[in-house]
């Protein structure tokens, strides 16, 4: 919010610009001060370290070469962006029923708006343990499932179950913006196009599902890049599936080899502000696009 | 306004459609079975995990495919208390939690305030960069963060490891800050100031009881946020700054998952507070960039 006219009026009576642009600078300069200090010089120095040569002096790119040359490693980067993909259009498949449904606001819609915050609020590694505990191949899930369909899924350990602890962890992010869109709808429209004679379906997909896409894909880019960072849940429910995160640790613990594990965590960064700088490039060229039609 | 909506539709549907009143209702009857058949389906996706927890915390003989355990114990929590030395975790977690609330509120606010009430060039830019933390991964910084530390002497210290959240925190504090700051109508400072308020007055007399929603959001997030916090604590902890989320990892890294559903359980009972005061104070939606797990 801009200040008014009559307080510009008595800034300038006072000989404002100086003083008030020195008090901006100052106000701002502790977090930048502390934005320095423990999170770009941190990051200067696993970029340093990434450089260092294992038992040798100087800097090189030979970590760089050795994950990039190496079979295993795109193995990893792999398996980590099918569980990204994967998470997201699950949260998306998840999120927009449910939207639907809570927008109409029927009984108990309260207490499942609540339920959608649980899985942001709580530490990820309990929610592992729940989930392992509750996904176990003698757990209740598997109980409830073997009921319906006759054969129990196993799930813990796997890579399906990943996507289903990631899921439900991460898709809250894409519920939330889905509903937030879909209940910003003009309930207006979608009734104008059922008096022109659309028909249930076709309002959902002409009218609905497209005014809501604004609202899927704020929420998804978050998901997909938790869900590309996650560290907990793979770290103790992955089995012998590790995504990146949790080789970097790995590496730079268990192995000892900080430089190595500092060379992936930069590749995983940069990674990750790639996918997020494209998907805002993308959305802002489409939202220019839309505009001007 | 949506409830007239559903009206004003079954209206429209009824006027349109030529069927019986019998298929209108049959209709309306499978739309609700569907509606809580979704309802009650991510219901139980979402609380059966918590359940389980509780369960196997206050369970005995829960294996082989029981509904439930076999007989209920407190056990866990006093193996919790005398094994896992639960006073000094809940000490070291609280404090933590303390100091990285205080920096963060203390780094955060005035930056918060330049955010939303003064014009600062490259405005878009700036608050990119002030959340950029909570974008790249966790681990990356958490790795630097850690050989940083070590040169410092922070390692396995409260303060040091309350520096690292606030590494996580303050972008929160300036995003929920700033919105609240930005709510804030002008007209009531200046009336202030034009009855002769000194800023100290303003701040405390005027500003403050308006913010306080705000403020508190945000420590309450900082708060669960420090609590919760893993891969900055995994790099920076020692012996002597176990916190409870390091417990709950080495013990179910050793097997024990019931003194870990024991911890587990301790620790749900901030975060379930925390969702009832959200729930009823602030709008989830306009912090959702900010609450990022981990």
């Amino acid at each position: 919010m801009r200040p008014n006219r009559s307080s510009l009026r008595v800034r300038r009576m006072l000989g404002r610009t100086r003083v008030v642009r020195l008090s901006t600078v100052t106000l701002l300069a502790p977090a930048l001060a502390y934005l320095g200090v423990f999170f770009v010089y941190p990051i200067f120095v696993t970029l340093r370290t990434s450089l260092e040569r294992t038992g040798a002096s100087g800097y090189s790119f030979d970590n760089y070469r050795a994950i990039l040359g190496s079979g295993y490693y795109w193995n990893v980067i792999g398996l980590t962006l099918l569980l990204a993909v994967a998470t997201t259009l699950a949260s998306i498949v998840v999120a927009v029923p449910l939207a639907l449904v809570l927008r109409t606001h029927v009984r108990g819609h309260r207490f499942v708006r609540v339920l959608v915050l649980t899985p942001l609020l709580i530490l990820a590694l309990i929610s592992a343990l729940g989930l392992l505990i509750i996904w176990a191949n003698t757990g209740w899930a598997n109980k409830i499932i073997a009921s319906i369909i006759g054969a129990d899924i196993q799930v813990d350990y796997t890579i399906k179950g990943l996507i289903v602890f990631y899921t439900w962890l991460y898709a809250p992010y894409t519920i939330l913006t889905t509903l937030s869109a879909v209940e910003a709808i003009d309930p207006a429209v979608e009734e104008a196009a059922r008096v022109t004679g659309a028909t249930p379906i076709q309002v959902l997909r002409r009218v609905t599902l497209p005014l809501s896409l604004r609202g899927v894909r704020a929420g998804s880019i978050l998901t997909f890049l938790l869900a590309f960072e996650a560290f907990s849940i793979p770290l103790i429910a992955g089995g012998n599936h590790r995504p990146l995160a949790v080789v970097v640790y790995t590496e730079a613990t268990v192995f000892n080899n900080f430089p190595k594990g500092s060379a992936l965590a930069i590749v995983m960064a940069v990674i990750a502000v790639v996918v997020l700088v494209s998907y805002q490039a993308l959305s802002t060229g489409r939202q220019r696009r839309e505009g001007r039609t | 306004m949506s409830g007239l909506a559903a009206a004003s539709r079954g209206a429209g549907a009824s006027a349109s459609s030529e069927s019986p009143a019998r298929m209108e209702r049959i209709a309306h009857s499978t739309r609700r079975l569907l509606v809580y058949t979704v309802l009650l389906a991510f219901s139980l996706y979402i609380v059966g995990p918590f359940a389980a927890i509780l369960v196997n915390a206050f369970g005995q003989g829960w294996f082989g495919g029981r509904w439930l355990p076999e007989t209920w114990t407190l056990k866990w929590f006093r193996f919790a208390r005398t094994v896992a030395d639960l006073p000094t975790l809940m000490t070291n977690s609280l404090t933590i939690a303390g100091l990285a609330i205080a920096i963060s509120l203390a780094v955060g606010i005035p930056t918060a305030w330049a955010m939303a009430k003064r014009r600062v060039r490259a405005r878009a830019l700036l608050m990119a960069l002030i959340l950029l933390p909570r974008m790249v991964p966790p681990i990356t910084i958490a790795l630097g963060v850690s050989r940083e530390f070590y040169g410092f002497h922070l390692v396995d210290t409260h303060l040091g490891i309350a520096l690292a959240h606030s590494i996580l925190i303050i972008p929160l504090v300036v995003l929920i800050m700033s919105a609240t700051f930005e709510g804030l109508d002008d007209r009531v400072l200046e009336a202030a100031r034009v009855c002769g308020a000194r800023w100290t007055h303003t701040s405390w007399y005027v500003i403050r009881p308006l913010v306080m929603p705000g403020l508190l959001a945000a420590t309450l997030f900082g708060f669960v946020t420090s609590l919760n916090e893993f891969t900055l604590t995994l790099l920076t902890y020692g012996p002597r700054t176990v916190t409870l989320t390091v417990e709950t990892y080495v013990q179910i890294g050793q097997g024990f998952t019931t003194i870990a559903s024991a911890l587990s359980a301790i620790l749900l009972v901030p975060s379930l507070i925390l969702l009832v005061l959200i729930q009823n104070h602030i709008k989830p939606e306009n912090v959702v960039g900010g609450t990022k797990g981990i």
